[in-house]
């Protein structure tokens, strides 16, 4: 109880550190999603419009892909941008690129997975209609995006959520520097095995804070977007 | 000399999931200022022709080529020059213009041509005024219309509609009718529907293909 208390006090007294760990967890995740996003958004469009041999075969594999664990993923791109590694002349091992870079390909496989289930609930006479009227492949995919504002934001918020939340790739990319990779579950992870339960309390209650915000706001937004 | 046809069918056979054949067309030429009225009871592939004719739909076996040439050969050209209007069509999300204009997006007019053409066909049509209204809120049979409208809106060469009147009230109809007399009048657009309706056959008097 005195561990929540002072977890409490932490956070209402706007503890600098915290707050900075929160904000570097926000800045990853967002940078993140905005790039998985951009690139997600793309192929999962492709892959609703366009008829190409191995398709099915694809989306499944990319499908399967969202349940590899985040340390697996932090391993591939340890080996990648480690000083050894292909692209270590980089230099961005334990540095916000890193920890980005690998948080995206995390999030790639999320947010297409989405998308593309969004985009497939659309009513088979609207793909027949954009090809009847004559639409250019770009002017397809916008009409697409723009039909779908409900699977759009349903992606990028869930994707944000489990971005976020992921500990294995921050830990073994950023390397839980203070003040500089730190990021929400980081800092919990290593306060815990410190015995500083009420930092790691604090964040944690941030953290899930963050989370159902996050899920209140996809199901408020979502709801609206169906209505409008 | 004889006109050459905008479609020629030969031995077109359709059948669905192993209930045998749905139809076949030993041999069809539609020419460029036909009307064509597609008959037939319920389930007897009026639809499925309309989209075999319109791109959609791939068919098994025979042959249909749209000016000397295989569908599949123009590409997207083909969906510049033939167009296709649902039995329940779709209506995209926000306002009744921003649909016509979506039809309009390949054509090199400007702006104030745009706009010009968009009005036009919407007064055509006895949608007036319905320009900022959103299609969520229209019924079947203005929803028809406003599918119409974002067809012609485009000029086509041919124009396959299915079942243009079926949700239309009598009011509706009539207002239907007389675009589709005055498309057809023109000589330039081909026409072929699927319908039900025997007034509009005899109002556009046009060839009727039974299957």
């Amino acid at each position: 109880m005195m561990a929540l208390i002072t977890a409490l006090e932490l956070i209402v007294s706007g503890n600098r550190e915290l707050f900075f760990t929160v904000g570097t967890s926000l800045t990853f995740s967002f940078f993140s999603t905005l790039c998985a996003g951009i690139v997600g958004l793309l192929i999962a469009t492709i892959f609703t419009l366009e008829r190409f041999p191995l398709r099915r075969f694809i989306i499944s594999l990319v499908t399967s892909v969202m349940a590899v664990p985040t340390v697996v993923v932090g391993l591939i791109v340890y080996s990648l941008i480690s000083r050894s590694g292909p692209l270590g002349s980089l230099g961005w091992l334990f540095t916000p690129y890193a920890v980005v870079l690998g948080q995206s390909i995390f999030a790639l496989p999320i947010v297409i997975s989405y998308l593309w289930a969004g985009f497939s609930k659309l009513d088979t006479r609207f793909f027949e209609t954009i090809q009847t009227i004559g639409c250019s492949f770009p002017y397809k995919c916008l009409l697409t995006w723009r039909e779908s504002p409900a699977a759009l934001v349903n992606a990028l918020l869930s994707t944000f959520g489990r971005v976020l939340s992921e500990v294995g790739i921050s830990m073994m990319l950023g390397g839980n520097l203070r003040w500089y990779t730190r990021t929400m579950t980081t800092a919990i992870a290593l306060e815990t095995t410190r015995g500083e339960y009420e930092y790691a309390l604090a964040l944690g209650i941030l953290l899930l804070l963050f989370a159902m915000g996050i899920n209140a706001l996809t199901l408020r937004m979502v709801r609206q977007k169906v209505a409008a | 000399m004889k006109p050459k046809p905008r479609y020629n069918i030969q031995n077109l056979k359709v059948g669905f999931n192993g209930r045998g054949e749905l139809f076949h067309i030993p041999r069809l030429d539609i020419l460029a200022s036909d009307r064509v009225a597609v008959l037939g009871p319920n389930g007897s592939g009026k639809t499925t022709f309309l989209k075999a004719l319109s791109g959609l739909l791939d068919v098994p076996t025979g042959t249909i080529l749209y000016q000397d040439a295989c569908i599949q050969s123009y590409g997207k050209q083909y969906f510049q020059e033939v167009t296709y209007v649902h039995q329940h069509p779709y209506l995209f999300r926000g306002s009744v213009y921003w649909n016509l204009l979506v039809g309009l997006h390949s054509t090199a007019l400007t702006p104030k041509e745009k706009t010009y053409r968009i009005q036009h066909t919407l007064d055509s049509l006895g949608l007036s005024g319905y320009e900022d209204r959103n299609t969520e809120g229209l019924s079947g049979g203005e929803a028809y219309r406003v599918a119409l409208a974002r067809a012609l809106v485009r000029e086509p060469k041919v124009l396959l509609l299915d079942e243009p009147t079926a949700q239309a009230d009598s009011e509706a109809k009539k207002v239907i009718w007389g675009v589709l007399r005055q498309v057809a009048s023109t000589g330039n657009t081909t026409l072929i529907f699927a319908t039900h309706d025997e007034t509009l056959c005899e109002n556009l008097e046009v060839r009727i293909l039974r299957l």
